[in-house]
């Protein structure tokens, strides 16, 4: 036998026989460690747990929140197609008809939510007669249970359930002028968003016969309306509360040539630190897409400073230090200075200028579902502006900048956008920008004019009154 | 009778009754691992106390991808060297390059039940034991000894060496004197 045997003969039985009161003694020693792990351990279930659960709460309530503007309309829509159809058997039949007397009768439904929702039917003739009629192939005819009705509707368009919408009647002595009856109609806040017309409009007074185009056309404006009416339906004002920060890229300008030392020396010791705006804007939106925008709006440019240096105190020359080449006993004088003590120069000074702006803005919206993209430009009307610090006149001295003009003139700026509408009324916004201030910022005729450009990006929230 | 798989589950999910169950069901085992560390009974208790603790604890994070035994021993075993480590000093021999190797006397051995040996291996000197133990019982290689015990693979070697030397010599005493009582 070798170790490797004594080994396996060692480990062979590592079972020792135990007795139930020993086990139960171990067991009582660490029963209560066991329940301190066991309830540490439920714990941390428990707190994986809640945290599952806030964050899950959190998921739903930010895709409620996201979704509850258009699940209002969809569900209102749905409630008033099956209202519709319902209440369309109650509509009252003031007026009879003969079967036989040539009609065109036209219905348009039309409605959108945030997947732009359409629904177009169209009948036409009660009679049988076709012969005005000029259908497109891409067109399908429509069987309602009143085998006399026929209708076209567009194949990319759903079609509704026509059996419980009767025939509207009408007086004999009436069918030679047009008419239209309201068969429903979408409200929302007071505000009649779409509505289901039925038109009779005798076949002699028609100019032309019902076509595709001819629907299309209707279809398109009644869209139109709806998407208009639908998205806004609170008004086409909009309040916006803008902030942002932008990087300020200066750019100085003299006439005089010698002030160039001065224009590298402040570039060396001037920095550019991150500018603030703050703003307030109304919109006010027109159907095309295009809005004009004016407000207000704070913008803080801010530098830094920072210079330091050495200047020799004045009239305290204490020796004069030369440098001399000998060549062949030849001396030559290279250089030399004057020994003074000096003095270091520190000044770490935050230089401010305030604006305060009327934006007269311009720009266009595309809006498509619950996002918006656009682009805007204007002038920002400069209406106060403060300036606070010191600049370098020199490589030593500074001048205060402090001053209180009536304006700087105005700043052109131009700018994208997106937005996105959170709840009924409510969308937030992130646009990024450039503005330019051609008139210069410094003081009146100072010898250097300083003019600035602007980089950078608002967010804010938009409001629709 | 629970299986193994289902005891794991249930003292991975905190049941209290196969907590037990483990406990009664592999006290045995680890309290032969903790004896051939510890230096008296009642050390060995708290030991395996010790264990089946840790084991709670870490239960959670066992993976079936090797023996539940295998993973229980190697518990016991850094709980009793930690253990040892802090109320022993460290005793670190001079490397000796001894033969290892040698063989037993075969036949004193194989009349030896698996207790007796056990006995003898506790009379070690601790240090020796240890090794002895890791190496030889364990299983553990020269390299990992040294990590565990923080010593030399040549302290762990030479310490081994000794180790079984000794043995050599206590198991023909031992054979001498129970064939002169017999």
């Amino acid at each position: 036998m070798n170790w490797d045997d004594l080994h396996q003969r060692l480990n062979k039985d590592t079972h020792e026989n135990v007795s139930s009161e020993e086990v139960d003694s171990i067991w009582s020693a660490i029963e209560p460690e066991v329940d301190r792990i066991n309830g540490r351990r439920r714990r941390k279930k428990v707190g994986w747990l809640f945290f599952a659960l806030v964050g899950m709460l959190a998921f739903a309530g930010g895709l409620f929140l996201m979704n509850l503007n258009s699940n209002e309309n969809s569900i209102a829509y749905q409630d008033k197609i099956k209202v519709s159809e319902t209440d369309s058997k109650k509509i009252p039949s003031e007026v009879t008809a003969s079967k036989d007397e040539k009609v065109a009768t036209q219905q348009t439904l039309s409605t959108k939510d945030n997947r732009t929702k359409k629904e177009t039917i169209i009948y036409n003739k009660k009679s049988a007669s076709n012969e005005d009629v000029d259908f497109k192939t891409t067109t399908k005819i429509i069987r309602t249970n009143n085998s006399t009705t026929r209708g076209i509707a567009s194949t990319n368009y759903k079609n509704i359930n026509t059996k419980n919408i009767q025939t509207p009647a009408f007086k004999e002595q009436e069918v030679k002028k047009p008419q239209t009856i309201i068969v429903d109609s979408y409200i929302n806040s007071n505000k009649t968003i779409a509505s289901v017309n039925r038109s009779f409009t005798p076949v002699e007074l028609l100019d032309r016969p019902f076509t595709g185009a001819v629907s299309e056309s209707l279809k398109i404006d009644f869209y139109n309306k709806i998407n208009n009416d639908a998205s806004k339906p609170e008004g086409r004002l909009t309040l916006e509360l803008l902030g942002g920060i932008s990087k300020a890229k200066r750019d100085f300008r003299t006439i005089d040539t010698s002030n160039q030392y001065i224009i590298d020396l402040r570039n060396e010791y001037e920095k550019s630190l991150v500018t603030h705006h703050a703003g307030i804007r109304l919109q006010w939106q027109f159907d095309n897409g295009v809005y004009l925008g004016t407000g207000a709006e704070r913008t803080a440019i801010r530098e830094l400073l920072d210079f330091q240096d050495e200047t020799p105190l004045p009239e305290t020359a204490q020796a004069i230090e030369r440098y001399a080449l000998k060549i062949s006993d030849n001396n030559r004088f290279v250089k030399g200075k004057l020994q003074e003590p000096e003095e270091p120069i520190v000044k770490k000074i935050y230089n401010s200028y305030n604006l305060w702006d009327v934006p007269l803005l311009l720009g266009f919206r595309q809006t498509k579902g619950k996002w918006s993209i656009g682009a805007e430009a204007g002038t920002f009307l400069n209406v106060h502006f403060r300036s606070k610090g010191e600049i370098l006149l020199s490589d030593a001295d500074f001048i205060d900048i402090n001053t209180t003009r009536r304006s700087v003139g105005f700043g052109l700026h131009t700018a994208g956008f997106a937005e996105r509408q959170l709840w009924n009324n409510l969308s937030i916004k992130a646009s990024p920008f450039i503005r330019y201030y051609p008139s210069s910022l410094a003081r009146l005729n100072f010898p250097i004019e300083q003019r600035y450009t602007l980089f950078g990006g608002n967010i804010g929230i938009i409001y629709k009154l | 009778m629970l299986s193994e798989k289902q005891l794991i589950a249930d003292c991975q999910r905190g049941v209290k009754s196969s907590q037990y169950e483990l406990v009664r069901r592999y006290t045995g085992m680890l309290k032969t691992v903790c004896r051939r560390y510890a230096p008296d009974e009642s050390k060995v208790k708290d030991l395996v106390q010790e264990t089946f603790i840790r084991i709670f604890s870490n239960i959670e994070n066992y993976q079936p991808t090797g023996s539940f035994e295998g993973w229980m021993r190697r518990i016991a075993v850094r709980c009793s060297l930690q253990w040892l480590a802090k109320n022993y000093n460290k005793r670190e021999a001079q490397p000796e390059v001894m033969p290892e190797g040698q063989p037993l006397l075969p036949k004193a051995l194989e009349n030896l039940a698996v207790a007796e040996i056990h006995a003898l291996i506790a009379e070690l000197p601790y240090g020796y034991r240890t090794i002895f133990n890791l190496f030889v019982v364990e299983g553990y290689s020269h390299k990992e000894i040294g990590h565990i015990l923080n010593i030399t693979e040549s302290t762990s070697r030479s310490q081994l060496t000794r180790a079984k030397i000794i043995l050599q010599k206590k198991l023909k005493k031992y054979n001498t004197s129970k064939y002169k009582s017999a």
